[in-house]
């Protein structure tokens, strides 16, 4: 990846931008919900005075038209964090130039990135195999964008995926509430990886998974005597592929449902990233549908 | 039809094709270890799905090369033809090299049966009708020729076709060119009966090397025979060999020709009843055997001299049992010197080639004799050594005491008999000794074609008979090793079962002779084995033997010599033996005679098949002969070869019985003619007679063997068929039923189905 974005990618991220969509904490005024109420421009609800209020609060047009004293309750409004990891494992290396799933990955993480900094909200990068290789904090400073790129242009993969341990680790280190972006091929334990998404949307996280996956692995379009080395492992299998592509597609589609299926009980977003469609394509329909929400 | 089970292959050099299944397997390898290298990341469903279909995929996978593999094999076995018969053989509409084997014994010569009258197209009952005689009456031979013509005529196209007689011996008789079959029908057409017996392993030898020399792949065997007992039996095990051994290389036919065992007697011999002296009528038993298996009644037996049938005696026999021998006797008229014809006729039976016989005899003018006794006795002639001899010899001889014998004494003698005779001087003995002289004058004698006897005796010295008579001149037939006495009060007897040959063989073979086993013997000169390589071995046989083993008689003779016999026991001491007034001693006396002055009686009868052969005298060594046969024709033998030292004239052909004769070349017409120098080249007008006799042992059992006891004796598998059976049944019908390939092309056609069918099912991915 270099350090300079698609122009058309971060064109059109930028035009949708990327609100979020629950409550998020933050610790100035911006445009995103926060969950600490106070007297602000967005009204919430009425209540009825209590002594030890300001009387300032008080509506006095209810109080004309009822003659009872209410308290005019405002949202206040506050700048969010994003928490953008991205999965540097080995299987992540499968696939040529443009459909290679890590370069596609850091692309969605880069972008994402510069979007939320453009918002001017905070955002902070984990980089990960079988454990953290590399975390940045959150920062909304437009030179923080750099070092994303940085890093993400110098990420390595070395060791094969372990997800759900670090989503742990990120439920628990983040406590204030934000948006997490897991960018990865999910080759781990399904339950333990929803187990891990769980987990954040307990501690009240916002989470998108993007599934990046190779045209290859959803399709298996091999054909004649193969022999598939894994790239996590040591171990390779000799096969007909064309022979066995409907288990394996079968076996795929089962897991695409128990991702999905999972990811919608707890509430998350998933999007699956195609590496051969262009990234602007599918991030703009991810963000689109987003903001049409729910 | 029987055929054996055994798998065999018409193109055998396409089972190579079998290699190909090893195509299947090596391009499964091939193909595993041709792949392409993936480094993959989603190996968690990969293994899944793996694990789900790898056993199911590594079924298909063998299945399918199982399949394959099985297609190829099919494919090759199909190309090689196999077939289920005993042996290789063509397939239906392949040329076929055929070898036809026809037994021409003198037992195919039986009548069997008649010709069908109604008329028909099938090719076996034409050519029977054909063959038989006025009658309608069929021979064995008949059946076997109508049913080699059958088998020619469903040959296939493009095949060829070998003739073999065979009776005891096998003659390739054509075609020159084997793919003419035309010619092989004349071939079969013309077959001749022979009168020789039955041995089928020269036959089946000569048609193992007649089919090698064949070009196509699909052989054939045809034996046309009647299947008698001797033909298989002669040299059993050999044939069984040869057979197993024919049957990897060729389909074995045997038809079967003989449909009923004849009635049928047969002449066994012609013995004088006594000696054979010219102006005289002798007599002469004819031995006339049943040889089937019922009474035969009003049998004519007639007997002539020198063909002329006017003065033939003729017998009638109004009885002959199942399997019994009567002794017919018959006078014939001796008028002149010489060899004389003696023709013995039977009528009246169903096998006509043993129903004559004919045999040579020696008839002398006059006989002379010298009889030198070692131990005479004037006063009591009783008690000489040749009193007994003298009564048993009924011929007028010349007596002579061994003191007396000189040179002389062996002018215009025919035959000399020492008995007892001391070599050497001793004072002891009142016969004297024999003049060194006369013995050397006896070693002439002999060299001159004259026989010689010795009797045994107290007079005869171990050490002077071996160094003079055997060392010096040759004549003992055996060195003597020590005078041995019987033990005790068990005297040896005599063993007529040892009498294997001429002269006593009669002794064997006749009943009548049974009292000869009972002649004792206390006393004999117990003779020297000699050791394997010594010269004289070959001229020696033993003629008669005691109980013991031990000889009792022994001959010499050398090529062109007279004979030597050599008594072992005494002919006058009842300390010895009795066997001198025993009743079978003037017989004895009177075969030697016979036999010792007939010279080589037996080289001018033979039994068909046996070669002749005759010393030419030595005017006649430059002289070409020819052989006059039975019926007239004469055949060029050629000039005499010199073997050891004699010239001989050799006749090969003689399968017919019948009086055979060696003329001087061109000189047929004017028999006695002369050469230049004016010496006659053959003392008889009319040519040396030789009586060629039927093999009668032929005739013994006509009874045909069975199919299951010819394969219980052979061991080899072969197809059994009755002639007369449809020749398209072991024709092409035999071959298209034994011919695997077309069903195999059935499986491989299934197979290869199958295969596709399983190749587009593993192809699916499911």
């Amino acid at each position: 990846m270099t350090q300079t974005l698609p122009a058309d990618v971060v064109a059109r991220a930028q035009a949708l931008g990327l609100k979020a969509r629950g409550v998020v904490e933050g610790l100035r005024i911006g445009d995103h919900k926060s969950p600490y109420r106070g007297f602000s421009v967005e009204f919430v609800q009425h209540r009825e005075y209590v002594p030890g209020d300001d009387i300032r609060h008080i509506d006095w047009k209810s109080y004309g038209r009822s003659e009872r004293y209410t308290i005019k309750q405002y949202e206040q409004e506050t700048n969010f964090i994003g928490h953008v990891v991205v999965d540097a494992s080995r299987s992540m290396l499968y696939g040529e130039g443009g459909t290679n799933k890590l370069e596609y990955a850091k692309l969605i993480a880069a972008t994402l990135a510069y979007v939320i900094i453009h918002q001017r909200d905070s955002v902070s990068l984990g980089i990960f195999d079988s454990a953290w290789r590399f975390r940045l904090p959150p920062s909304s400073q437009p030179g923080h964008m750099q070092t994303i790129l940085q890093q993400l242009e110098s990420a390595e993969p070395r060791e094969k995926t372990a997800i759900a341990p670090l989503l742990h680790d990120l439920a628990q280190q983040a406590r204030r509430r934000g948006l997490v972006f897991l960018i990865s091929d999910c080759f781990d334990d399904v339950p333990s990886l929803m187990n891990a998404l769980q987990h954040l949307r307990f501690q009240g996280h916002e989470v998108t998974v993007f599934h990046v996956l190779h045209p290859d692995e959803i399709g298996f379009p091999f054909e004649g005597m193969t022999k598939f080395d894994a790239m996590e492992e040591r171990m390779h299998v000799l096969t007909r592929p064309h022979l066995i592509r409907p288990t394996y597609l079968r076996a795929v589609q089962r897991y695409l449902d128990e991702l999905t299926a999972g990811c919608r009980a707890n509430r998350c977003d998933y999007a699956l990233m195609d590496t051969s469609r262009p990234l602007a394509q599918t991030l703009t329909e991810y963000l689109a549908r987003r903001l049409q929400g729910p | 039809m029987i055929f054996g089970a055994s798998m065999s292959f018409l193109a055998p050099y396409l089972l190579g094709g079998l290699a190909a299944c090893g195509i299947p397997i090596a391009l499964h390898f091939f193909y595993r270890s041709r792949y392409r290298t993936v480094p993959w990341a989603a190996m968690k469903f990969l293994l899944d799905s793996i694990e789900q279909t790898s056993r199911r995929l590594r079924f298909q996978e063998l299945l399918l090369l199982v399949l394959r593999v099985a297609v190829l094999a099919l494919l090759a076995l199909a190309l090689a033809r196999p077939s289920t018969t005993a042996a290789r053989g063509g397939g239906q509409g392949d040329a076929v090299d055929a070898v036809l084997l026809i037994d021409n014994s003198l037992s195919m010569g039986a009548r069997d049966g008649v010709a069908p009258i109604e008329p028909g197209s099938d090719v076996y009952l034409s050519a029977l009708k054909e063959f038989a005689a006025g009658d309608g009456t069929v021979r064995r031979i008949d059946r076997a020729k109508a049913a080699a013509l059958a088998v020619l005529t469903s040959l296939p196209p493009h095949s060829t076709a070998q003739v073999i007689a065979v009776s005891d011996r096998a003659a390739l008789v054509g075609p020159q060119t084997p793919s003419h079959l035309d010619q092989a029908r004349k071939i079969v057409a013309e077959m001749e009966l022979s009168q020789q017996g039955s041995d089928l392993l020269p036959g089946i030898g000569e048609a193992a090397a007649t089919l090698r020399r064949g070009q196509s792949p699909n052989k054939e065997l045809y034996l046309f025979g009647d299947m008698q007992r001797r033909g298989w039996e002669a040299q059993a095990s050999s044939l069984s060999e040869k057979l197993k051994e024919l049957q990897g290389t060729a389909r074995i036919h045997l038809v079967h020709c003989a449909q009923r065992t004849p009635d049928n007697a047969a002449i066994v011999g012609i013995t004088p009843q006594s000696s054979l002296r010219t102006g005289e009528r002798a007599d002469f038993a004819v031995l006339v055997r049943n040889t089937s298996a019922n009474a035969l009644r009003n049998l004519s037996v007639s007997l002539e001299v020198d063909g002329k049938t006017a003065e033939s005696d003729t017998r009638l026999l109004e009885e002959l049992k199942p399997g019994e021998t009567r002794a017919v006797l018959l006078t014939g008229m001796l008028d002149r010197a010489g060899r004389r014809i003696l023709t013995a006729r039977l009528k009246a039976d169903d096998l006509d080639g043993d129903n004559r016989f004919d045999e040579v005899i020696v008839v002398h003018d006059r006989v002379g004799i010298l009889v030198v006794d070692g131990a005479p006795n004037d006063l009591e002639p009783r008690n000489a050594g040749s009193f007994f001899l003298q009564h048993a010899l009924n011929l007028p001889a010349q007596v002579t005491s061994a003191a007396r014998a000189t040179p002389r004494s062996l002018v215009n003698k025919d035959l000399c008999i020492l008995v007892n005779v001391r070599l050497e001087a001793n004072g002891k003995n009142e016969g004297g000794s024999l003049a060194p002289e006369f013995v050397k004058s006896l070693a002439s004698f002999v060299r001159d074609g004259h026989g010689l006897m010795i009797f045994s005796g107290g007079n005869v010295e171990p050490e002077a008979y071996n160094r003079l008579l055997f060392e010096q001149r040759r004549l003992l037939p055996m060195k003597i090793a020590k005078v041995s006495h019987s033990p005790g009060d068990k005297p040896w007897t005599l063993d007529r079962q040892s009498a294997e040959t001429n002269p006593f063989a009669k002794f064997r073979e006749e009943e009548g002779y049974a009292g000869v086993d009972r002649i004792e013997v206390r006393r004999i000169v117990e003779l020297e084995k000699q050791p394997q390589g010594t010269d004289s071995l070959d001229e020696t046989r033993v003629l008669l033997r005691y109980g013991n083993g031990m000889p009792a008689v022994v001959g010499r003779k050398r090529p062109g010599e007279g004979e030597v016999m050599f008594v072992t026991t005494s002919m006058s001491d009842p300390q010895w033996t009795d066997w001198f007034i025993a009743p079978p001693f003037v017989p004895f006396v009177q075969m030697s005679l016979n036999y010792l002055l007939q010279g080589q009686p037996e080289a001018h009868n033979r039994i068909a098949g046996e070669p002749l052969q005759w010393q030419a005298p030595k005017a006649g060594t430059t002289a070409a002969y020819d052989l006059v046969r039975p019926d007239g024709e004469s055949v060029r033998l050629g000039y005499p070869e010199t073997v050891a030292g004699r010239p001989l004239v050799t006749a090969e052909d003689t399968a017919k019985a019948g009086i055979y004769r060696i003329v001087a070349a061109n000189r047929a017409a004017q028999p006695g003619a002369e050469e230049p120098d004016g010496e006659r080249i053959l003392d008889e007008p009319d040519g040396v007679p030789f009586a060629v006799t039927p093999d009668v042992r032929d005739s013994e059992q006509l009874q045909p063997l069975r199919p299951e006891e010819i394969d219980a004796l052979t061991g080899a598998k072969v197809a059994h068929w009755s002639a007369g059976d449809d020749s398209g049944l072991f024709g092409d019908g035999a071959r298209m039923k034994s011919e695997w390939t077309m069903w195999l092309l059935t499986a491989l056609f299934v197979f290869v189905l199958g295969e596709t069918v399983l190749a587009w099912f593993c192809g699916r991915a499911w």
